[in-house]
């Protein structure tokens, strides 16, 4: 909308005041939006109140509009004006609220956290939804944590709850747990990653119980502090959230604290999630899945669209892990899919790095029978040997739908070595797209025998630079780019030549 | 093929498809079922329904738009849903604001949903960042406060 912000004309005769009230709602509703990037600069709540001040009429309609106000509580904001916001509270005319607040900046935030905490403890049963993100450094004090704890755990009638801040998750989600938020379908809990607020190690006496949110339809958490995992898989062992309910649930750790975590957590919280979120993630538009098994990372992800990042809707289990081996923990967690399967997922990103050879053959087998559907493979040059070499070590086709490869960092050699290994089990694929340096190109020749097999080669971004059917290549024995070069015309070349050129060589 | 005749008289024969974007024609088509008699839009002139028809064509094949249940939208999906509009849309929108309001109003009369939220999002920019006098000057609106109530507003002012 960029060009109509920028138009200034003023009309002579504007008809505005031919809207009725329903349009001078539903155009001033999108003005009230807490969300939209000038918020920061020109707060929704400041928009309402100009809004109002404009005529006579307007001021009348505004003032009898609650369901406007209560969309702006911004009490970063309003911090300030303690007698406008009990004005715009006023407003709101006993309706539910929608309330923000975000304190990125250093400096006042420990006041405004505990104006908007004051706040929130005077108005906590009429919010509808909380946004609060602060990941002031000067949160430091563990009354204040236990003062945002101790307000969690009074009964309310929220619906969405974001919560980002240093208090970290083995405080703030048990605080939730007496079970006094029937209304809540959203909870989206974040720790800082630079600051930890709160006890240090969970209380061995405090007996967790088990509670039901009726209403819950997606639980993401985001823990940057070791000490949080194992409380919060405890919890959500004993949370039962809405059927259909889709966990996202995010570890990463770059601080050396070392905590021991129960691997049989992860064996009762996975497949509980898994089995809840089943009648969402197996929908048709749930078709795409990541799985990244490393010393690094454990990544499982069911996503429901094309687009390369994660979404907060998709179902994620992350564990990103910079100071320790995560590969002991790998068949445990890979385990947790085992008795899952997931037909309607049809592309797979694939990555296992694993040290031990026979977990990375346990890891393949269970992930071919968890994803029976697969048609177009996503993998690099050592997990495609990895797949090779289990294809090899059984007698039936891995991943039997398989109709297209996408190979990263990979040579034409593993490639054939595959191709090969699933031939001999009666199966073949269509096309296989790879990226291959320009002085490697002669390496193609070895694929020369898969006739009808379309390489796609790409470029270092992973774009189509080249495709080259192999039919068309039979004689191509000792090709070299040269060759390629000048027998152009022997090649079905998907973009002119001189667009693959700039594509591929430079 | 549909025939619709605007206030001003002038005749459009346009597909089934197109003009049922519009559910007042929908259901007076099927109010009348198979028929050439042309559909009369009295509120709508033909030089703003040719705006509304070229939105028409341009958005026959979009998926219908789902109910926004208010109470289940999350603040952040509302807001992603009133930014997603292409370039398309930016550039229809881009007219004089005179227009701008006769289209809400058509796509009001007409009762096609996507058209009016579109074209409210429009006008929803015009004013954010805007000083109540600047909102003034867009709308065309006088200020008619008696002195009481501009000092009440005056006063509001300065405790916000």
């Amino acid at each position: 909308m960029s060009t109509i912000l920028q138009s200034n004309q003023m009309p002579p005769q504007a008809p505005a005041g031919e809207l009725c009230s329903e349009l001078l709602l539903a155009i001033f509703s999108l003005t009230a939006n807490m969300h939209d990037v000038s918020e920061g600069r020109i707060p929704a709540v400041d928009t309402l109140r100009r809004i109002s001040q404009v005529c006579s009429q307007w001021r009348a309609f505004m003032l009898d509009s609650p369901q406007l106000w209560r969309r702006v509580i911004n009490l970063s904001r309003l911090a300030n004006s303690p007698e406008w916001l009990k004005e715009v509270i006023r407003r709101t005319n006993g309706f539910s609220l929608f309330v923000k607040v975000h304190h990125l900046q250093h400096g006042s935030s420990t006041r405004g956290d505990r104006f908007a905490r004051s706040q929130l403890e005077r108005y906590w049963s009429k919010v509808e939804y909380l946004d609060l993100n602060t990941n002031s450094t000067r949160l430091e004090r563990t009354d204040d944590a236990a003062s945002w704890c101790h307000l969690l755990t009074r009964p309310s009638n929220l619906r969405q709850l974001r919560f980002n801040s240093p208090v970290n998750a083995q405080d703030l989600f048990p605080a939730m747990l007496p079970g006094l938020f029937p209304n809540l379908e959203t909870i989206d809990l974040s720790e800082s990653p630079k600051s930890f607020i709160g006890n240090v190690g969970r209380n061995s006496e405090w007996n967790l119980p088990s509670v039901d949110f009726p209403s819950l339809k997606r639980i993401k958490v985001q823990m940057y502090w070791p000490m949080s995992i194992p409380t919060v898989l405890e919890i959500l062992q004993n949370v039962t959230p809405k059927r259909g309910c889709v966990l996202h649930f995010l570890v990463s750790l770059s601080h050396d604290f070392q905590v021991d975590v129960d691997p049989q957590l992860f064996t009762n919280v996975l497949p509980k999630y898994l089995q809840c979120a089943s009648p969402t993630i197996c929908l048709p538009s749930y078709n795409k899945a990541v799985v990244t098994l490393t010393q690094r990372v454990i990544d499982l992800q069911i996503q429901a669209s094309d687009q390369g990042s994660s979404r907060d809707d998709d179902f994620r289990f992350n564990i990103d892990c910079e100071m320790f081996n995560l590969d002991d923990i790998i068949p445990t967690v890979v385990s947790c899919f085992r008795s899952f399967q997931f037909d309607r997922v049809e592309k797979l990103s694939l990555v296992v790095h694993i040290l031990q050879p026979e977990s990375a053959i346990g890891a393949l087998q269970d992930i071919d029978r968890v994803f029976p559907s697969i048609t177009h493979l996503k993998v690099d040059g050592s997990t495609l040997d990895n797949i090779r070499i289990f294809q090899d070590s059984v007698d039936y086709v891995v991943f039997s739908m398989l109709r297209t490869i996408t190979a990263l960092r990979c040579t034409a050699q593993s490639i054939k070595m595959l191709l090969e290994s699933r031939t001999a089990k009666g199966a073949s694929v269509d096309s296989v797209a790879f990226s291959i340096r320009p002085d490697q190109m002669a390496d193609i020749a070895v694929l020369h025998g898969f006739s009808g097999l379309t390489l796609n080669l790409l470029t270092a971004e992973d774009q189509v630079g080249l495709v080259v059917k192999v039919a068309w290549c039979v004689s191509m024995s000792n090709v070299d780019p040269s060759f390629i070069h000048s027998n152009s015309s022997q090649i079905w070349w998907q973009e002119p030549l001189i667009h693959f050129s700039q594509q591929l060589w430079i | 093929m549909v025939i619709l005749i605007t206030s001003d008289n002038v005749k459009y024969v346009v597909e089934k498809d197109v003009a049922e974007l519009s559910v007042l024609v929908k259901n007076m088509l099927e109010d009348i079922g198979p028929s050439d008699e042309p559909i009369p839009l009295h509120n709508v002139t033909s030089t703003v329904f040719n705006k509304v028809l070229e939105y028409c064509i341009y958005h026959r094949n979009d998926p219908p738009p789902s109910d926004d249940d208010e109470g289940c939208a999350s603040p952040l999906h509302k807001y992603l849903a009133s930014h997603i509009c292409s370039e398309w849309d930016q550039r229809f929108f881009d007219v004089d604001q005179a227009l701008l309001f006769d289209i809400i109003l058509a796509a009001n009369y007409l009762d096609i949903k996507t058209l009016l939220d579109d074209a409210c999002k429009a006008v929803a920019h015009l004013i954010q960042g805007k000083s109540t006098e600047e909102i003034r000057g867009i709308f065309n609106i006088v200020n008619d406060f008696t002195p009481e109530e501009e000092a009440r507003v005056k006063k509001e002012n300065v405790s916000s």
